[in-house]
């Protein structure tokens, strides 16, 4: 079916050319009909209107969702008129005005404020880190004993424990003086009584120290001497240190894995009350790392284990190293300069001086 | 119960699912790898074909196994060995009976020409001569008649006169021009086939 | 591509002031980089070394190397001597062959460097070659004249050349995988057969400037006896072509050909230097004489009835007489005859044929065969008495020598 047979031509948004040119000619048969029932009773299309609108307040004829048709004759004329004009201004400014050749620099349209970012590119905040990638990661039980020994400290200092995390990795002078104290096993409940120092200056370079850590607070600690033990201690946290105060085992657990590089499961988080069940759960073996084929061949490769008649390449051998091996390389290149196909680079002077050190040594 | 003792009339080994499970691995894989190589070992066992055995006397035959082949070049007839080689005295005794009825034999030719040599220096002369001064009455044909000798050897005593040839090479090529193309090509062939003789082809 | 910047690599066009930094890679040269791997007691002072990238556009050929990985050795002709301990073609080819431990890979890599490819000769396989040659040919040489002493001067020389011959050498590099590098220079594999290609088109056969001592040799039309072909030309009785001209630059190339023969000839003579001869010898018989050669079939008589006739004359046989032995169908489309050709009551030799002159015909040339190609036996080459403990020498068979009509 023709479309000038189902809608009425001004309503259509599109009409192909041909129809066009012969609708002014032809009547349709609807409009035809219209005319026919031309009285005051509602028109068969306005009665069509209102049944799928169901009510009285049917839009009227007009498109209620698109603008107006394209096809309104008077419109596309003052368009033409509008746009000539303007046209003429813009040459008319003259000097000023140069034709872009790319788009380099051009005001960018057809995006909202929010996508600026991705036209800005990545910036250093983009860029994502792991939680503890700034810190080395430690054996278990190192990790477990500093762990322990912190948040003691900050127990003893009243701070908020989570906050160790903060630090990430010890000086070494600190270090030395963490390792050095101990957690006693005896008080396995209470965090704040069980850390014991080695001696008194440790023990205020420590508070010194753990002090600067979050919110700086003036808690006094009293009788220091209990802290201070002069026997040895293990460098093992004890087992049975409680975590069944969640702030603590959540403080815990944070600072634990970012010294292990670890991360802990949740099942090993919720059903574990004490450090040494935490510490089992890690105990089973990580996956393998595997085998970085390249890297082994490379050191049998130096060794001089590998048969004499593998050669081995620690990337994939592309076409021109082919090329290259065969002697035609240079005359490919040579070619393709010489022709202008491959423009030479603008070098800086360091670059210069650097090709011609590198051009005087061997590289066998 | 009495169709039970019948049933197992065929040989207890060829039907396997009467035998408990683990005998299957074990008695009738290696009783089928003994069974295949037997068989395998009869195909084998074919008699030869008669014609393979000793000549029937005195009866013609078509068949002669193994076929005759023309002989190796390698084998160097006992003529041609040298007195010290080994090869000889051993190749005199195997040979003796064979080689009995050279004489016998047929010729390639009808008749042997008998040789004469009684051709003298001033004959030669004169046969030289006669080419010479007069080349077309005495071709080498008539020469050979008049002489008693052969054509060859009047073309190995004297050469026809430069003129004589052209005038020779002048006919060849007249009549070679009314060839068609059927009898070039068979002479052409001819020729080949003639120059493959000498590559032993 | 064409050829024309390539040859602007070799030194030959540039003037002397554009290599005026020869000195320091001259020093570099002998200083450390490279040391030959066959020791050669005369050092070639008078050639200087000429690095490939002292270019007249000096922009480009750093642009060039910047895209190599080896970038350094691109300075060279040819691959330096490190590079072949490293290189797994060359290993693989050294094992492939089967070659004696004692000959090392720097050699093995030295003999795959043609003389048109690096023109210094401590690091060419020139030498080499021409030592190979010389074994290859001796070898090859006694062991036909031993194995087959009445073989005709003709048939000996193309013998010759089918077991030591260019082409029969360069089948044999093929065989052995030897590959070409597409172009010489440092940083190619040392595995490759590394030569200067022939520009396409050039007549390879016109250019041969002829060495040959022969009087009236430029007589093209001339015959030439095969005696003299014993004392002028080479071991193949073909004329001697000029040497291959080191000293006119790397501009001349070589045909593939030659160069994987040359490269046999240097594998040859670097065995015989570093593992000695009985390890050449072993290699020569593995190798060479290991490759099938009818002989038979290199003979081709004109007049085999004639010849025969004569050599019957010469050993005082009785005259040879062609009889029938068998024969079928002589009235049929396709007869065939059996011809024997006898000398007294001695056969000499038996051919068929579709004519009694063919069956007779060759019947002669069996015959001949039969003579020629007498080989003694418990045959033994000169040569093996170079071993500890041989025999004491039994002369070998020398015949008068082929028939001449």
């Amino acid at each position: 079916m023709r479309p000038s047979m189902r809608l009425p031509f001004r309503e259509a948004l599109y009409v192909c050319s041909n129809c066009r040119s012969e609708a002014p000619r032809r009547i349709s048969p609807l409009a035809r009909q219209i005319r026919h029932y031309a009285s005051d009773s509602p028109s068969v299309l306005e009665r069509t209107r209102s049944s799928l609108w169901k009510g009285n307040k049917a839009p009227g004829p007009a498109d209620p969702y698109t603008g107006e048709s394209q096809l309104v004759p008077g419109a596309e004329k003052g368009e033409g008129d509008l746009a000539a004009p303007a046209e003429g201004e813009e040459l008319q400014d003259g000097s000023a005005y140069v034709q872009a050749q790319t788009w380099d620099g051009l005001k960018r349209i057809g995006h909202t404020k929010e996508q600026v970012w991705k036209f800005n590119g990545r910036s250093p905040v983009d860029e994502y880190e792991r939680f503890g990638a700034d810190v080395t990661p430690k054996p278990i039980p190192a990790a477990a004993h500093q762990a322990a020994v912190e948040i003691s400290l900050m127990a003893m200092l009243g701070k908020d424990l989570a906050s160790v995390s903060e630090i990430g990795e010890h000086y070494e002078q600190i270090q030395e003086l963490i390792d050095g104290c101990a957690v006693g096993s005896s008080e396995t409940q209470q965090w704040n009584t069980g850390l014991r120092f080695p001696d008194q200056q440790t023990m205020e370079a420590l508070i010194f120290v753990f002090n600067q850590v979050g919110v700086q607070t003036e808690k006094t600690i009293e009788s220091p001497e209990t802290f201070i033990s002069q026997e040895k201690t293990s460098a093992e946290a004890p087992r049975d240190l409680s975590l069944a105060d969640p702030v603590v085992k959540f403080a815990f657990i944070k600072r634990f894995s970012q010294l292990t590089g670890r991360r802990i499961p949740d099942a090993a988080i919720t059903s574990s009350t004490t450090v040494g069940e935490i510490i089992a759960s890690l105990s089973t073996a990580l996956k393998e790392k595997p085998i970085n084929v390249s890297k082994k061949l490379a050191r049998q490769a130096s060794v001089g284990a590998l048969p004499p008649n593998i050669q081995f390449s620690k990337k994939r051998l592309s076409k021109g190293d082919e090329d290259e091996s065969l002697g035609r390389k240079k005359a490919i290149y040579t070619e393709l300069i010489r022709r202008g196909l491959i423009v030479r680079k603008q070098r800086g002077n360091k670059n210069r001086t650097i090709e011609k050190a590198t051009g005087l040594e061997p590289e066998y | 119960m009495a169709t039970s003792i019948v049933a197992p009339k065929r040989p207890f080994l060829t039907l396997p699912f009467l035998l408990p499970s683990w005998t299957d691995s074990l008695a009738l894989g290696s009783r089928r790898y003994q069974s295949s190589y037997r068989r395998t070992k009869q195909r084998l066992r074919v008699k030869p074909d008669a014609s393979f055995g000793p000549s029937h006397a005195g009866q013609d035959q078509i068949i002669y196994n193994p076929p005759s082949s023309a002989p190796t070049a390698y084998h160097t007839p006992n003529k041609f060995l040298p007195a010290d080689d080994a090869r000889r005295s051993m190749l005199v005794e195997s040979l003796n009976s064979v080689t009995s009825n050279v004489s016998e034999l047929p010729g390639v030719y009808k008749s042997e020409a008998e040789r004469k040599y009684h051709l003298t220096p001033s004959d030669i002369e004169e046969i030289r001569n006669l080419r010479m001064n007069d080349p077309m009455t005495w071709s080498r044909y008539k020469l050979a008649k008049r002489f008693e000798c052969s054509p060859i050897f009047i073309a190995m005593v004297c050469e026809a006169s430069p003129e004589k040839k052209q005038m020779q090479k002048q006919v060849l090529e007249a009549v070679q021009s009314r060839w068609g193309v059927k009898r070039r090509m068979a002479r052409e062939d001819r020729q080949l086939r003639r120059e493959a003789w000498g590559r032993d082809e | 591509m064409k050829r024309l910047q390539l040859q602007r690599w070799s030194s030959t066009v540039l003037s002397p002031r554009a290599r005026t930094g020869n000195c320091l890679h001259q020093q570099l040269y002998t200083a450390k980089l490279r040391y030959q791997s066959t020791a050669s007691s005369i050092q070639s002072e008078s050639a200087p070394y000429d690095a490939i990238d002292v270019l007249e556009d000096p922009k480009l050929m750093s642009q060039v190397r910047r895209v190599h990985k080896h970038k350094s050795a691109l300075a060279y002709p040819s691959p330096p001597v490190e590079a072949a301990t490293r290189s797994a073609k060359l290993a693989a080819l050294h094992a492939r062959l089967y070659l004696p431990s004692r000959l090392p890979l720097q050699t093995l890599a030295r003999t795959l460097v043609d003389a048109s490819a690096d023109e210094n000769a401590d690091f060419n396989n020139e030498s080499l070659a021409t030592l190979g040659h010389d074994l290859l040919t001796y070898y090859t040489t006694e062991h036909l004249l031993c194995n087959y002493p009445r073989l005709p001067l003709t048939v000996i020389f193309a013998a010759m050349y089918a077991y030591a011959g260019p082409k029969t050498l360069a089948a044999m590099a093929k065989e052995w995988g030897v590959e070409h590098a597409a172009m010489p220079g440092g940083e190619v594999d040392p595995g490759y057969l590394q030569f200067q290609r022939v520009e396409p088109g050039t007549d390879v056969e016109a250019n041969s400037d002829l060495q040959s001592a022969r009087p009236y040799a430029a007589q093209k039309n001339w015959r030439k006896t095969v005696t003299s072909k014993i004392f002028y030309d080479d071991e193949f009785g073909d004329q001697i072509k000029g040497v291959v001209s080191t000293g006119s630059g790397s501009g001349s190339g070589v045909t593939a050909e030659l160069a994987s023969a040359t490269f046999v000839r240097a594998v040859m003579g670097a065995i015989y230097l570093h593992a000695g001869r009985p390890a050449a010898k072993r290699f020569f018989e593995q190798h060479f004489l290991s490759r099938h050669l009818n002989i038979s079939e290199l003979f081709n008589f004109s007049q085999p009835a004639r010849d025969l006739a004569r050599l019957c004359n010469r050993e005082n046989f009785e005259p040879p007489v062609a009889k029938i032995i068998s024969e079928t169908g002589r009235k049929s489309r396709h007869p065939v005859f059996v011809v024997g050709i006898f000398s007294g009551q001695d056969k000499l030799g038996e051919g068929a044929g579709a004519s009694l002159l063919e069956a007779r015909e060759r019947a002669a040339l069996a015959a001949l065969k039969g003579w020629y190609l007498y080989s003694p036996l418990n045959v033994r080459v000169p040569s093996s008495m170079e071993e500890e403990g041989a025999a004491p020498w039994k002369p070998v068979y020398v015949d008068l020598g082929e028939v001449i009509v």
